[in-house]
């Protein structure tokens, strides 16, 4: 990351005399995901002799995964600057058809194929609505959530599945691996495919594109709406992930189980540092942000907060960071647009 | 069919709601030369320039290439027929850098068929070679655009037409932003790209500019065209009285007089 002077020079407060001090102080401004983490893990180490702990740590990753597998999803969507409310429907669609199937006495690789299918088949409809047809996406996707909502309302008609008691399904949620936890694996595997697959190849080179001008995108010869349903596909399919995990873990499934997961995803991929409006990020950030958020409840369960506080807390905390980072980054860009006769001459 | 134009535009019109934008509007190119297209602003240049790009489908008319015709929907159809435009307002993506822009949708790869891994080395040193070909001062083609003056957006879009030997080059108004310097240099370019074989179309609201560097000049008003001239057989005066008066002519020069004082 680099530093104009002129960036500097716009720090509000400016601790004049001390360019090194600015350099930080505007970093920290646009970046105050760190500060938050660091703050977090410094005290509550003091704090708590159990919080620095390898079984906490470990833990914290694993209450992440959920969540976090919803969010690598939401990062690609929100990184083309397009957004996804769908998701938490999509997952609790899924879960119940997969675990009515299992109920039913379906094999465990049909269902999960079934899932992914669903998870597929939602992207491609979410995908024509707002990439072919191109509705305004939040709008669509509100509708969208109402209609998979109501699907798996209907479908489940309000009752529980139950997945069969010993079905090595519920291994997807209970198994380790080493250390970890499948749920912890099959999340940082994931994410660690989709972050390589945005900055390495031409889909990503073409999503930061679109997400940042999408008429010189087309401009450039690039299919916007093909890139627009790829990115509802993989959310799709990252909620449809997410569902064998949420399944296996409640063992049950249900028509609200992915209840708020577009907002906690959405608020993980901020945290991390990814602008709202598109056209920069990682995928990096997002996994930085979903374990961020696991961190901190985990540091509020641990201080004893009840869980109600620990949505407040959670709430404040995502809506001070947001305006922060929105402070930062007006600064940013602002003075460098002033500055750009001196640097050609 | 014979014919020695590389592009050729017949009966091509477009309307925008109630607005005729081009009204049967014909046009000619001739391989290796520079077609300055001249026009009060609404006169339709930049329309005709969008629908041979791309961006705008034209509503009746026939495109031809190299005499056959060829039909273009988007602008990857245009990009596959050799022609390249530069936009008025550039359309680069701010977010990206200089190289991520000037590959953008054609991007070098490597590896698996089904799986286009980015050659990003290539792609930044070809891009370090163009800026230095091009003689565009910009020092590194990591830069973001975001971060660079409206000359050095100018040249980063005219790199990004050429990089990659289109041999049709469509340009709006490519000297508006630039300062004196500058312009002289895109000018001088736009020269050199004619002589090694590129045609190219020059959209200007400076007549003196076409009549300095172009082979022939178009003149658009109204939607229709008025006429082609040949730049060694006219003046600025001809081409301004075409551009104002249009191809009916009036009795009186005085709109002429008034146009040319902004000239």
């Amino acid at each position: 990351m680099s530093f104009s002077s002129s960036t500097l020079a716009s720090l509000p407060g400016r601790l004049r005399g001390n360019s090194q001090l600015n350099a930080l102080g505007s970093f920290l401004l646009r970046e105050p995901q760190v500060v938050l983490t660091v703050a977090l893990v410094v005290l509550m180490g003091i704090l708590n002799p159990r919080f620095l702990t390898a079984r906490n740590l470990i833990n914290v990753l694993r209450q992440s995964s959920i969540n976090g597998i919803v969010t690598v999803g939401v990062c690609w969507m929100m990184i083309s600057g397009s957004f996804d409310l769908s998701v938490g429907a999509i997952v609790s669609l899924i879960s119940v058809t997969m675990v009515a199937m299992l109920e039913g006495g379906a094999g465990i690789a049909t269902t999960c194929i079934f899932g992914l299918a669903i998870g597929l088949a939602t992207g491609v409809f979410n995908g024509f609505l707002v990439g072919r047809l191109k509705a305004n996406p939040m709008l669509t996707t509100l509708g969208t959530m109402t209609i998979f909502q109501g699907i798996a309302l209907l479908s489940a008609g309000g009752y529980y599945y139950r997945v069969p008691r010993n079905s090595p399904f519920l291994l997807i949620a209970d198994g380790f691996i080493g250390p970890f936890a499948v749920p912890t694996i099959i999340f940082l595997a994931l994410a660690l495919v989709m972050h390589l697959v945005l900055s390495e190849t031409t889909l990503g080179a073409r999503v930061y594109a679109i997400g940042g001008d999408e008429e010189a995108a087309k401009l450039a010869g690039v299919r916007v709406p093909l890139y627009r349903t790829l990115m509802y596909i993989a959310t799709g399919v990252c909620s449809a992930v997410a569902a064998m995990v949420v399944s296996a873990r409640a063992g049950s499934g249900h028509y609200f189980i992915g209840l708020n997961y577009e907002f906690h995803a959405i608020t993980a991929s901020v945290l991390g540092g990814n602008y709202i409006f598109g056209g920069r990020g990682s995928v990096a950030r997002g996994v930085w942000g979903a374990i961020l958020v696991a961190l901190l409840n985990n540091s509020l369960t641990i201080l004893g907060f009840e869980p109600a506080t620990q949505l407040v807390v959670q709430g404040v905390v995502t809506a001070s960071l947001v305006a922060i980072q929105v402070m930062g980054r007006e600064k940013k860009t602002e003075p460098e647009l002033q500055s750009q006769e001196p640097n050609g001459a | 069919m014979e014919s020695n134009y590389i592009v050729e535009m017949k009966g091509i019109s477009k309307r925008f709601g109630s607005v005729q934008a081009l009204n049967q509007v014909d046009l000619e190119l001739r391989e290796g030369e520079i077609l300055g297209l001249v026009g009060d602003n609404a006169a339709g240049k930049s329309t005709l320039m969008k629908i041979l790009s791309g961006a705008h489908v034209a509503d009746g008319g026939q495109i031809l290439i190299n005499g056959e015709e060829v039909s273009i929907r988007d602008p990857r159809d245009a990009r596959s027929c050799g022609i390249e435009m530069i936009y008025q307002d550039l359309a680069l993506c701010n977010n990206l850098d200089v190289a991520r822009n000037i590959f953008l949708g054609r991007e070098y790869t490597r590896g698996l068929p089904f799986l286009s891994i980015l050659d990003k080395k290539k792609m930044y040193a070809e891009s370090a070679e163009l800026l230095k070909r091009l003689n565009i001062n910009i020092s590194s083609p990591r830069l973001k655009v975001e971060r660079m003056s409206g000359g050095q957006r100018q040249m980063v879009a005219a790199a990004k037409a050429i990089a990659f030997d289109a041999r049709i080059l469509l340009m709006d108004e490519p000297t508006a932003a630039l300062g004196v310097r500058e312009a002289n240099t895109l000018l001088r370019l736009i020269k050199d790209l004619r002589d090694g074989g590129h045609s190219v179309i020059l959209i200007t609201q400076r007549v003196p500019d076409i009549l300095a560097i172009g082979d022939r000049v178009m003149v658009l008003k109204g939607g229709r065209r008025q006429g082609i001239l040949n730049v060694s057989e006219v003046g600025l005066d001809d081409v301004v009285e075409l551009i104002v008066r249009g191809r009916a002519g009036a009795e009186s020069g005085e709109d002429a007089l008034e146009y040319l004082s902004f000239g």
